[in-house]
């Protein structure tokens, strides 16, 4: 059965052709969730909210966009949903604690840990939960998902040379936070001192 | 000539493989002299090669856990539907039960010209058993109501019933009774062949698939034609000894409430009694034509055949969702529908 075939299937209430399709996204899915949200409790919470909004919509669902670009776009509007609820409980946090992003991280033990055992790569995936939900969200769908840009504006539904900027823009932020953690031993451009 | 800002736009691009071959010369041409973008572009380079080792796998047993959850909605959703539609009176099921009470009515009417006398406790069961889930009970209550109060009492109860009668849901018993005394005065002949068929006694636990088919049979055999005069009415009859009712039709139709008078109603006017009539606790019995073409004897027939599909209903939805009902109305029933209020007789 084609992906297509499995969606059309799933579609019309086939509970089977549907775990099928849960088990091939599972990993991408969860992992733009933890990407995004940085906690690996609550990227298992979102991506399964990600795929019930997916079960619940596939009658609906006309795939224009290509099934996997609308999960994608599922997931990425459930993380931030749940960053904005993340936010709105914290409101009434100091603004000290809402710009310690990295301190803030969840960076205990979790599936990803062994992936992530070089200082740089821990840097990087801290750092990432310190960009912007845009730029967190147009760089894990580039670099971790990778996702042509193309595939991305489908998810963001925004077009192609917002998608160029803005992950160009996204790297240019994830750098200077790397920089500035002293994470980074790059040269630091005069614009950026 | 470009700013390293600039460059570094082209750099990010350059790391996509989106970069235009002469757009491409320029900044390799650029880099060869500028550390900054140089540096820029190697931190960049870093940046990407640690985020895509960044594979994360979901914890085991994840599929398994939404789809216990998918499964589970799948079924409340099946349940919901189903539910649904006991309780919204279906599109056939409405076409099922006006085409019975239409059947009904017009064998009464026929045996009453022809001086017959049916035994309409037996009549007020098989219109029952074809109502809706709401209706069934409530009506086979006045059903039981006529046949305790007397053989000859039993007449208009049924009449009643099969109209589609506004029945207070609490007062069964003492409304049926009245009625059927009434009746008992007009109908004076002896009991007509045709009425033989709707020989079960009522009871409110059967299913009550046998009485369908006694009508059925009726419909066929007994009265068809003459039924079919009768499905050709668009009309919504309800029939109600309320005195709310009665209120209602001095004061918006400036008509007297009489027993056995019809009204015509507006669609308003048919939305407003009803709301009435809900907002005020009293349950009653709605019975409906869909309203457009005139109902064909095959498609009244197959109506009736799906009929025993909806006979599980469960007791206590009635008289608490003719809201529903209410909200589907206007939308299904095309304007030209007329729309008629009945009096009990």
């Amino acid at each position: 059965m084609t992906e297509q075939e499995l969606v059309r299937a799933a579609a019309g209430g086939d509970t089977e052709a549907f775990a099928r399709l849960v088990r091939t996204y599972e990993n991408k899915i969860y992992s733009l969730a933890f990407r995004m949200c940085g906690s690996a409790d609550d990227a298992g919470d979102i991506a399964q909210e990600a795929f019930l909004a997916a079960w619940r919509g596939l009658p609906s669902f006309r795939g224009e966009a290509g099934f996997a670009t609308w999960l994608y776009r599922l997931t990425s509007n459930a993380a931030i949903d749940y960053l904005r609820r993340q936010k709105k409980q914290r409101g009434d946090m100091s603004l000290d604690d809402e710009e310690l992003g990295l301190d803030a991280v969840d960076t205990g033990p979790g599936p990803q840990d062994a992936a992530e055992r070089t200082e740089v790569r821990s840097a990087v995936a801290a750092g990432l939960q310190a960009l912007s939900e845009d730029h967190r969200q147009v760089l894990v769908l580039r670099e971790i998902q990778g996702l042509s840009y193309e595939e991305i504006a489908g998810v963001l539904e925004v077009d192609l040379g917002t998608v160029k900027s803005r992950i160009s823009r996204a790297r240019s932020a994830l750098r200077k936070i790397l920089l500035e953690s002293g994470n980074l031993s790059g040269y630091l451009p005069s614009n950026l001192k | 000539m470009r700013t390293c800002e600039e460059y570094e736009a082209l750099i990010s691009a350059l790391l996509d493989g989106a970069l235009a071959d002469e757009d491409r010369e320029e900044l390799m041409a650029h880099m060869a002299g500028c550390p900054a973008c140089q540096a820029y572009f190697d931190d960049l380079l870093a940046i990407r090669t640690a985020l895509s080792g960044l594979e994360d796998k979901a914890p085991a047993g994840f599929t398994d856990r939404v789809m216990d959850q998918v499964r589970r909605e799948s079924r409340q959703t099946e349940e919901k539907e189903n539910s649904r539609k006991t309780v919204a009176f279906p599109y056939w099921r409405r076409y099922a039960a006006m085409a019975a009470c239409c059947a009904i009515v017009a064998i009464a009417g026929f045996w009453a010209f022809n001086g017959g006398q049916p035994s309409a406790g037996n009549v007020a069961a098989d219109a029952a058993s074809l109502m809706d889930s709401r209706s069934a009970p409530v009506a086979e209550d006045q059903a039981d109501g006529a046949a305790d109060s007397g053989g000859s009492a039993d007449a208009a109860g049924g009449d009643a019933a099969a109209d589609g009668q506004i029945v207070p849901a609490d007062s069964g018993e003492q409304t049926a009774p009245e009625t059927a005394a009434e009746g008992t005065e007009e109908q004076d002949a002896g009991e007509p062949e045709t009425f033989s068929v709707t020989t079960t006694e009522p009871d409110a636990d059967d299913t009550d698939s046998g009485r369908q088919e006694d009508v059925r049979s009726e419909h066929h055999d007994g009265k068809g034609g003459s039924a079919a005069t009768y499905y050709a009415l668009e009309t919504v009859t309800l029939t109600t000894g309320s005195p709310l009712a009665e209120a209602w039709v001095t004061e918006n139709l400036g008509e007297t409430w009489e027993a056995g008078a019809s009204y015509a109603l507006t669609v308003e006017q048919f939305d407003q009694i009803q709301v009435l009539l809900q907002t005020n606790g009293e349950a009653f019995v709605l019975a409906r034509p869909l309203g457009g073409d005139t109902l064909a004897d095959s498609g009244a027939d197959d109506s009736l055949t799906e009929e025993p599909e909806g006979e599980d209903a469960p007791e206590e939805d009635a008289g608490e969702d003719t809201s529903d009902e209410k909200e589907s109305l206007p939308e299904e029933a095309p304007a030209a529908v007329a729309y008629v209020l009945q009096a009990a007789p």
